[in-house]
């Protein structure tokens, strides 16, 4: 039975199961550019957005994170427990350094170009903390559970 | 390099592949991505795990239920790999030789 199944047919199916593998282990790129996008955001809204605009790139950022919560709970058929999402407390106190990095820009206390320094470079913090997370995430391989 | 019987056949090639690319996996992942019955899949995981291959634990799940997870223990990494190599000959062997006129241009 087994001898019809050849080597290339064997090698077709060791590249399917490695594939498959892969898509449960990595997190599509948009992933990081949305979380790139919130860092950014949280800076450039509150120090330069009137505030009634500012409010509304609060709401998207909380859209958005329930919209990938829900892309990922379908991707990943994750179920978090709370000690898997550690590193993901990361990302609020850079939030919220965005949002105090924005409003002192705002009120004169920090020059404006800092602004855009600190919006970069929360973006690249962001970036690394989900990738420190998607590493944790890929290793253990949590989904189902 | 050594062709393995045990791992050769279609479902447990593919369960070893997917098992070498992460440190577990837990059993539903693993039957929905073979496609497969639970009972299909029992049998497979009980063959390797019989072998040497594979390592199954059940902690309890967040539900109360005990949960299957498969990984691959260092032995069945090592078999894995030689039976890769192996298969990778196989092909390499079959392959028609440049100018030796099996093959129509």
């Amino acid at each position: 039975m087994e001898s019809d199944y050849s080597a290339a047919d064997a090698l077709t199916d060791v590249d399917s199961a490695r594939s498959s593998v892969a898509s449960r282990v990595r997190a599509p790129g948009w992933y990081y550019g949305i979380l790139a996008c919130w860092m950014v955001l949280s800076v450039v809204s509150t120090a330069w957005f009137p505030p009634a605009l500012a409010a509304l790139s609060g709401g998207l950022i909380a859209a958005s994170s329930a919209f990938v919560a829900s892309d990922r709970r379908k991707r990943f058929r994750e179920r978090f427990r709370p000690s898997d999402l550690w590193p993901l407390a990361g990302l609020v106190p850079l939030l919220l350094l965005g949002y105090l990095g924005g409003l002192l820009v705002r009120f004169g206390q920090l020059p404006e170009w800092s602004g855009w320094v600190l919006a970069a470079l929360l973006a690249v913090l962001g970036v690394l903390v989900m990738r420190l997370y998607e590493r944790s995430r890929a290793a253990l391989l949590r989904a189902g559970r | 390099m050594e062709f393995n019987e045990t791992i050769h056949a279609p479902v447990r090639l593919q369960i070893c592949v997917m098992l070498a690319s992460v440190k577990e996996l837990e059993f539903s992942l693993l039957r929905d991505e073979l496609t497969v019955a639970d009972s299909v899949l029992s049998k497979h995981l009980k063959v390797l795990s019989e072998a040497g291959y594979v390592a199954l634990r059940k902690p309890v799940g967040l539900g109360g239920r005990p949960r299957t997870w498969a990984s691959l223990t260092a032995g069945g990494r090592r078999a894995l790999s030689g039976h890769l190599e192996a298969l990778q000959e196989l092909v390499m062997r079959a392959r028609p030789k440049p100018g030796s006129g099996t093959m129509e241009a």
